[in-house]
């Protein structure tokens, strides 16, 4: 009796830890986001927004509604590593209801990272009106980045990537491939943007050298921005943003290129702002999330969640090494052996992360992630 | 066949990937770090020596299999011309080489996710340079070849 006992326990423990999937099917999902109300929004690359009602009964999350919605803009691209990429409610979006999407578009030949704004009522986006395309265009279907992220000064990050073929020029001012862009709600320029005024360069950008940036979070305890961008072999980084700073690529990285030729005989530079953390060999970070003190971040090469503890605020860099290097870093989810797309920390303080791929699926990893 | 006419075929292909892989990494390290200069970043002469260096253990490998996957087309088809137009020289090779080697990018960043897998061949002054390379193994291979294993050109040593 005893062991029947012990074998229920351990039995019930273990389909407590396992995640459970709230939404399947989901095809090439990429954004991941709450709004005020508590409805979640994913958004899938060809086009689609699903939009998920939750509940909770007995502890754990229950899906009492989920539909599909036609975002796709009109100069929308699904190409390669593009198409329909992130969104997020407006800060007033309880008055105006307003949802803001980057997205991929234009050609094959000549593309751009782009920002378009819609209206959602009554389950569905009405006047989709394109705000901002990135420049110069490029060719080919990588590095778009795409992730959103609204400041406390309801001004919006926007990551754009360097477009693969094109990496010097996320260190050219002219350019806004390789940058982190911070821009109105309508779209332009803030007036206190680090490099407005400066001549020659693009007024919407806020830090620069990057690679293909897909993590942005707002760590309200630090009034910090981080952010985390995919490295090519190796260098993948997590960096704490100011604005006007340069982040190196590709003149100073800790990765070589796929080939395994060295992009830069630098890993760090007087006038490069040095990451928080790199990870050699790389793990493709894809997005993150703060939950209490620690960051969560997806991985998709290494199929699996990190987890890192977030150092306070007298935290010092240990001497010569990067400022985290020596925070506690732990792996989750990795026996599912899926790409993990995404993750959200909701307002009620469940932990949701998305699988990637063509048959996705949305998982509450709540349970997991309060047992840390 | 005889066995030591296939190895020494073998013995000189190897030596010809070998040399067009070193030389197409070298070439592509100076395209690299020009580009690096050309962003304001200063980079001292050991600086770019060890990075020479450290292409040549990282990249070359990677050169060198394209190269081998394409001279197992450029061989075969050059020994053929050879053969059948004695009139042709080593040069058959030396522009089999130049030519298999941009067919060869060209199938590499087509199959390849990203759009251009060798850096350095983004452009053509880089792709031409890494083209040279491929060019000058495959007339290596065809020179010495005509020690034991003679490709039959009028007038080269038997």
């Amino acid at each position: 009796m005893k062991y029947l006992l012990m074998l229920s326990w351990l039995v019930a423990g273990a389909a407590l830890a396992q995640p459970k999937a709230l939404v399947e099917g989901l095809v090439k999902p990429w954004g991941l986001t709450e709004l005020p109300d508590g409805r979640v929004l994913v958004t899938e690359r060809q086009g689609q927004l699903r939009i998920i009602s939750l509940q909770t009964e007995s502890g754990s999350l229950q899906v009492t509604q989920s539909t599909k919605v036609l975002v796709a803009p009109d100069d929308l691209l699904e190409l390669g590593q593009g198409g329909l990429l992130d969104v997020r409610p407006h800060p007033d979006f309880a008055d105006n209801q307003k949802l803001y999407f980057s997205y991929s578009c234009g050609s094959a030949e000549a593309n751009h990272t782009c920002l378009a704004a819609g209206v959602l009522t009554n389950n569905e986006i009405q006047n989709v009106q394109p705000l901002f395309r990135s420049q110069p265009a490029k060719t080919g279907g990588a590095h778009f980045a795409g992730r959103l992220l609204w400041l406390p000064d309801t001004t919006l990050l926007l990551t754009v990537g360097d477009g693969f073929d094109y990496r010097e020029q996320a260190q050219r001012l002219d350019s806004h491939l390789g940058k982190t862009l911070r821009l109105t709600d309508n779209g332009s320029a803030p007036a206190d943007n680090p490099l407005v005024g400066q001549a020659g360069a693009k007024a919407e950008i806020y830090t620069y050298g990057h690679r293909n940036s897909q993590g942005l979070v707002w760590n309200s305890t630090t009034n910090q921005i981080l952010s985390h961008e995919h490295g090519p072999r190796g260098g993948d980084e997590i960096n704490h943003l100011v604005a006007g700073n340069n982040y190196g690529w590709p003149i100073a990285t800790f990765g070589l290129d796929y080939t395994g030729a060295v992009v830069s005989p630098y890993q760090r530079l007087p006038q490069v702002t040095a990451p928080l953390l790199q990870w050699t060999p790389s793990i493709a970070p894809s997005a993150m999330a703060i939950y209490q003190d620690k960051l969560l971040v997806t991985a998709l090469a290494t199929r699996e969640l990190r987890m890192i503890q977030l150092p306070g605020a007298s935290h010092q860099a240990p001497p010569g090494k990067l400022s985290w290097s020596e925070q506690g870093e732990k792996k989750l989810l990795s026996e599912l052996n899926l790409r993990w797309r995404n993750i959200l920390v909701t307002q009620s303080g469940h932990v949701l992360a998305l699988s990637d791929g063509t048959d996705a699926s949305l998982y509450d990893i709540t349970a997991i992630i309060a047992k840390q | 066949m005889q066995t030591t006419k296939l190895w020494h075929r073998f013995c000189w292909f190897c030596l010809a990937v070998l040399t067009a892989a070193v030389l197409g990494s070298v070439l592509q390290t100076q395209f690299n770090l020009a580009a690096l200069v050309e962003l304001g970043v200063g980079i001292s002469w050991q600086d770019w020596l060890v990075t020479i260096g450290r292409d040549l253990i990282s990249f070359t490998p990677t050169l060198a299999i394209i190269i081998a996957v394409e001279y197992l087309f450029v061989f075969p088809l050059g020994t053929f011309i050879a053969r059948r137009y004695p009139r042709s020289n080593q040069w058959v090779f030396f522009v089999g080489g130049f030519v298999g080697l941009w067919v060869a990018l060209w199938a590499v960043d087509t199959i390849a996710p990203m759009p251009t897998l060798i850096a350095a061949t983004r452009d053509w002054p880089g792709t031409l340079a890494i083209m040279l390379a491929a060019a000058f193994g495959s007339w290596l291979y065809a020179r010495g070849r005509q020690y034991r294993d003679p490709l039959m050109f009028p007038g080269e040593p038997v």
